[in-house]
């Protein structure tokens, strides 16, 4: 079986509920978003993926075998996470070094590649990384370990724009040249929505949508024209969103619609993944 | 692969604090012999004696600090690379083993170099803690080869057990949160040196206890070690209880650790 299969996990800390019976499937090959909103479950799924917490219910498969305990099935995946677990006493060449040894398919010259396009300096203590910098350490490793599966846990944590927009363009020459399956978990929609294939969100520990990205964006559109056009336009439509400026309004609806039916004047956009996200993860 | 890395990595981890003690015990002894050397040109031979005991005892308080700190940065390490709690603690037996050993060894080559410098000098007396704890078994052999070999395996087992005691301790405190690191550290304080004593002493003093409790440990400390039947096998044997009774307790605190934010 291919793939990372979670099934119905359940996830405790105390007497918050983590993750509620939280069942989904990975597919190879793919690029996913891990959407939610802090605190939203999300580090905790990754973490369980990886054998860093253990489930309360449930399991997961990794390739067809338990992920718990499993070096064989760990071999697999790599997170790399919000929180750095290398020693902080090491150089970012030292780690790097290290990880070839753990993961043989670690591409050294590459990893060193990476870190000279980033800027940064492998002979640094990992201690002495700023925020930024620490995200691109790990992010370097990420892109370097050649396992089947990379999770990224809040990737661009602190990363300027042009880091940022670095991440993005080597992640998808990474993918289209040797595809591989990505999850990025984030809270920061907008600049990943373009890379998923896969919209996964989760809210208060449970999964609310599970879908093609390409499906997600049909479900709704953005409607822009005056005020008075739109607030005749939208009377009776399932509206998430209005922006207001000057007299200009536009409008987030979800629902199907035919573009030949959309009046004169009005222009009609794709739907907005962000606000999409933020009016299902709305508390209200 | 990953087996190799992980016994590699815990290793080369603490390889420069080693090679700092040994250069420290190094030291320690040239300044001894440099120091009884001086003396020996300055003062009349007769008037000046050194006795080097027990140093080989300091590798034993090494590994049981090396022990407190070898939870942590092996754990984290281990699964960001896809370790598993079993494959760690596998091979932190292995990684104890090997210190245990090599130590070992390290001390039998200082003892027999210590032993050879002291011939030189009327005024140093050079020994094994071994040789004080069991005087009578090595009394007249102060060089024999059974005094090595029995050395060198006592030191095995008495590292291994330091080991596996600090190591315990180190997942223990991984495992609490603040108060309870507090409680345990300040309860075993007042529950060792100032609880215990007080009721020792007021239970013998009132005839409660016809023998005081600390002589009773001690009683049992010196029989498990072997002290009375003058016997270093049987301290072998109990310090290998030891470490058994120590490594499964850590077995079931580790094998449910998760990460920590």
């Amino acid at each position: 079986m291919n793939g990372i299969e979670v099934n119905n996990i359940t996830k405790r800390f105390g007497d918050t509920l983590a993750l509620n019976q939280v069942s989904l499937k990975f597919e190879p090959n793919k690029i996913y978003g891990l959407l939610g909103r802090n605190g939203a479950g999300k580090s905790t799924l990754l973490n369980i993926i990886t054998n860093r917490l253990f489930p309360d219910e449930g399991d997961i498969k990794i390739e067809g075998l338990a992920s718990a305990e499993n070096d064989e099935a760990q071999n697999k995946v790599y997170l790399m996470s919000e929180k750095n677990l290398y020693p902080d006493s090491m150089s970012c060449r030292e780690v790097f070094k290290w990880s070839r040894m753990f993961y043989p398919n670690f591409d050294l010259e590459y990893a060193m590649e990476l870190a000279k396009q980033f800027g940064l300096d492998i002979n640094k203590k990992i201690k002495t990384l700023s925020t930024g910098f620490s995200s691109i350490f790990k992010i370097v490793i990420a892109l370097s370990v050649n396992t089947p599966y990379v999770l990224f846990d809040e990737p661009i944590l602190g990363l300027d724009a042009n880091h940022r927009e670095m991440f993005y363009k080597l992640l998808i020459k990474k993918y289209s040249l040797s595809p591989f399956t990505a999850i990025i978990s984030t809270h920061l929609i907008e600049e990943v929505a373009m890379m998923l294939e896969n919209v996964m969100i989760i809210k208060n520990g449970e999964l609310l949508i599970n879908e093609s990205c390409e499906t997600l964006l049909k479900s709704g559109y953005s409607v822009s024209g005056t005020a008075k056009q739109i607030d005749a336009f939208i009377m009776g439509k399932e509206v998430i969103s209005i922006d207001a400026l000057g007299g200009l309004k536009t409008a987030t609806i979800i629902g199907a619609v035919d573009k030949n039916t959309i009046p004169l004047g009005l222009e009609m956009t794709g739907l907005d993944l962000q606000k999409f996200f933020i009016k299902l993860t709305n508390e209200e | 692969m990953k087996l190799s890395a992980i016994y590699k990595f815990q290793l080369a981890e603490h390889k420069r604090s080693i090679i700092v003690f040994y250069l420290v015990i190094i030291a320690t002894l040239a300044f001894v012999f440099a120091t009884n050397a001086v003396s020996g040109l300055i003062s009349s031979q007769s008037a000046f004696s050194i006795q080097v005991t027990g140093i080989d005892l300091a590798p034993a308080i090494f590994l049981f600090v090396y022990g407190l700190n070898a939870f942590k940065e092996n754990f984290q390490m281990s699964l960001q690379n896809g370790i598993s709690r079993k494959t760690l603690f596998i091979n932190q037996i292995a990684v104890d083993l090997t210190l245990a050993v090599g130590m070992s060894l390290l001390n039998q080559i200082f003892l027999f170099i210590g032993k050879s410098m002291a011939s030189f000098f009327n005024t140093i007396q050079y020994s094994s803690i071994l040789e004080k704890i069991y005087d009578l078994r090595y009394a007249g052999h102060p060089n024999g080869l059974m005094l090595y070999l029995e050395n060198f395996l006592f030191y095995i087992f008495l590292f291994a057990a330091f080991l596996s005691i600090g190591y315990f301790i180190s997942v223990a405190f991984y495992r609490m949160n603040k108060k309870q690191k507090f409680a345990y550290s300040f309860g075993f304080y007042i529950l060792a040196f100032v609880a215990f004593p007080l009721i020792d002493e007021l239970l013998y003093k009132l005839g409660i206890f016809s023998v005081q409790i600390s002589e009773v440990l001690l009683r049992f400390l010196y029989a498990i070690m072997g002290v009375s039947a003058q016997n270093p096998y049987i301290a072998m044997i109990s310090l290998l209880i030891i470490s058994i009774i120590m490594r499964s307790l850590t077995w079931l605190l580790v094998r449910k650790t998760g990460i920590k934010n």
